[in-house]
């Protein structure tokens, strides 16, 4: 079940063409899928990466301190609910942290993209799981 | 899934609604209730006191919070830790927070410190480990206290190496460990797959040597600070047979995922990766050009058995504007031979594609031709024709 809350679907509210920007996204956070696959959490938690979001950076990192998916879901939504940021910004904020708690949880790169590819809209999703599924992926 | 707990956490907390322009540009963890660095470092105090108390209240049991609350000096601080004495349903600490008047007031930094008291109190319920309800508490403070926080989590709670001694519960895992020692990604997401209780539960059983091995692929240092406490409390918690169990669900997940890594591939698997990706890209991009009446006429005329080797050869947005560009009877026969086809070979799918090129040339181009003058074809149909029926 999905809950709602009205001033979550304020702040989560963008145009069609900002959600566009998330398919680039999507497939960032799907290498990220693959590099954990081979290298391992604690590995990649310590690579610095410059380009690397500070949410996913610090996500990383609390992945590798190995809290229970509850607890890891708790913090990452006081993260998101305390930041200041609205429309896509915390959009895209809610899909990192999303692919943090599907890494987190050891999902395979196709169930990452079924979590994530739904943020960018109904019509979009089919196109992004056709863009970046098995068979175009890695 | 994070919007459930984002709604979870808007119902706990009380969030105010935000009515000014929010700052543009990369979130750096800067927080809406917008503390001071001055009134930051005194959350993060009050934190590691909240923290510290229910470590004392953890070891020496509810029998400590008296000399505890005397000696606590600030109301919200000294509120929280009295919470702890009794256990009070989650969903009443918000409501308790209320009656006491320590929610809803005007000044921030207030607001800030007792939603991160509510949350610690929470925690501490729930009997989290410590170090959980410090991240918890101060991720109210956004990232510039996320390195503070972690050296004194390490300070406070690091133990030195070889603290609590080996016990051996007879199993499979050292030997699996020790054979999949190069493989990082397996050992790491089997962790993640199995959780921090199986994990802990599985290597409690096991030497030093697997338990290092296992941390040093999935765990940061409060990682392994958080691992060995774990194994501390399956060892005390659990009989050598729940420990052995653990231990053989742990193998189990681990040979699951060292057969998947190198299942051979199915022939669907093999023929996916064998086709051209940029025929694929072309000849569905000409079924998405055409227009409805042009590739109604065409695939109307085409062998059902013609159809259904094309279909192999088109993303699934193309298959759907193919099928629906027919009658029902007509799409029926097309998907009952696409059933009854095998995988074609590279070399059969591109002269299927090419045969299906020229169709449509035929369809389009002016049945009388004018002497010296280009068919009037758009320039992208022009392309992907000349793409498809180029390849050799």
């Amino acid at each position: 079940m999905i809950l709602w809350n009205a001033e979550l679907t304020r702040r989560l509210s963008c145009s069609e063409k900002e959600k566009t920007q998330l398919g680039p996204l999507i497939g960032g956070l799907l290498g990220l899928c693959d590099s954990a696959k081979v290298e391992g959490m604690k590995s990649i938690s310590q690579s610095e990466d410059p380009n690397r979001h500070p949410i996913v950076a610090y996500g990383l990192r609390l992945i590798a301190e190995g809290f229970s998916a509850e607890a890891l879901e708790e913090i990452l939504a006081i993260y998101l609910a305390t930041s200041t940021q609205t429309g896509y910004e915390f959009l895209s904020l809610c899909v990192r942290a999303e692919a943090l708690l599907s890494l987190a949880a050891g999902d395979p790169r196709e169930l990452l993209l079924r979590k994530l590819a739904p943020y960018a809209g109904a019509q979009a999703a089919t196109s992004l799981l056709d863009s970046l599924g098995p068979e175009n992926g890695q | 899934m994070i919007v459930n707990a984002l709604c979870r956490t808007y119902v706990f907390l009380h969030f105010p609604k935000k009515e000014e322009a929010p700052p543009k540009g990369d979130w750096q963890g800067e927080t809406l209730f917008g503390l001071g660095a001055r009134r930051t470092t005194s959350a993060l105090e009050m934190a590691k006191k909240f923290v510290s108390a229910v470590v004392e209240i953890q070891k020496g049991g509810k029998d400590k919070l008296p000399e505890i609350l005397q000696t606590e000096k600030k109301k919200s601080l000294r509120f929280s830790l009295s919470l702890l004495a009794s256990p009070l349903p989650f969903e009443k600490i918000a409501k308790a927070f209320a009656e006491a008047g320590l929610t809803g007031g005007d000044d921030g930094d207030e607001e800030c410190e007792n939603k991160m008291l509510m949350t610690g109190v929470r925690f501490a319920l729930k009997n989290a480990h410590p170090i959980v309800i410090m991240r918890a508490m101060t991720a109210f403070l956004g990232f510039s206290v996320f390195d503070a926080a972690e050296t004194w989590l390490i300070q406070r709670f690091g133990t030195k190496g070889g603290e609590w001694e080996e016990l051996i519960v007879p199993g499979e895992l050292p030997d699996l460990v020790a054979d999949l020692g190069g493989t990082a990604g397996i050992l790491s997401q089997a962790t993640r797959l199995a959780g921090p209780r199986l994990t802990a539960a599985a290597l409690a059983g096991c030497p030093k040597e697997t338990v290092e091995a296992m941390k040093g692929v999935s765990s940061n240092e409060l990682g392994c600070i958080l691992m060995d406490s774990e194994i501390i409390d399956a060892r005390t918690s659990l009989s050598s047979d729940e420990l052995a169990d653990a231990q053989d669900a742990f193998c189990a997940l681990l040979e699951s995922l060292k057969e998947s890594q190198h299942k051979p591939e199915t022939l669907e698997e093999e023929w996916g990766k064998a086709l051209d990706k940029n025929l694929v890209s072309d000849l569905s991009e000409l079924i998405m050009v055409l227009d409805d009446k042009s590739l109604h006429t065409i695939v109307m005329a085409l062998e059902p058995k013609l159809a259904a080797a094309l279909i192999q050869t088109m993303t699934s947005i193309a298959h759907d504007r193919l099928l629906s560009s027919v009658a029902q009877g007509r799409g029926k026969k097309i998907l009952n031979a696409l059933e009854a086809a095998s995988p074609l070979g590279t070399i059969e799918l591109t002269r299927n594609a090419q045969i299906f090129a020229q169709k449509v040339l035929s369809e389009l181009v002016p049945k009388v031709k004018s002497p010296g003058k280009a068919f009037p074809l758009p320039t992208k149909l022009r392309q992907l024709l000349t793409a498809i029926l180029s390849r050799e």
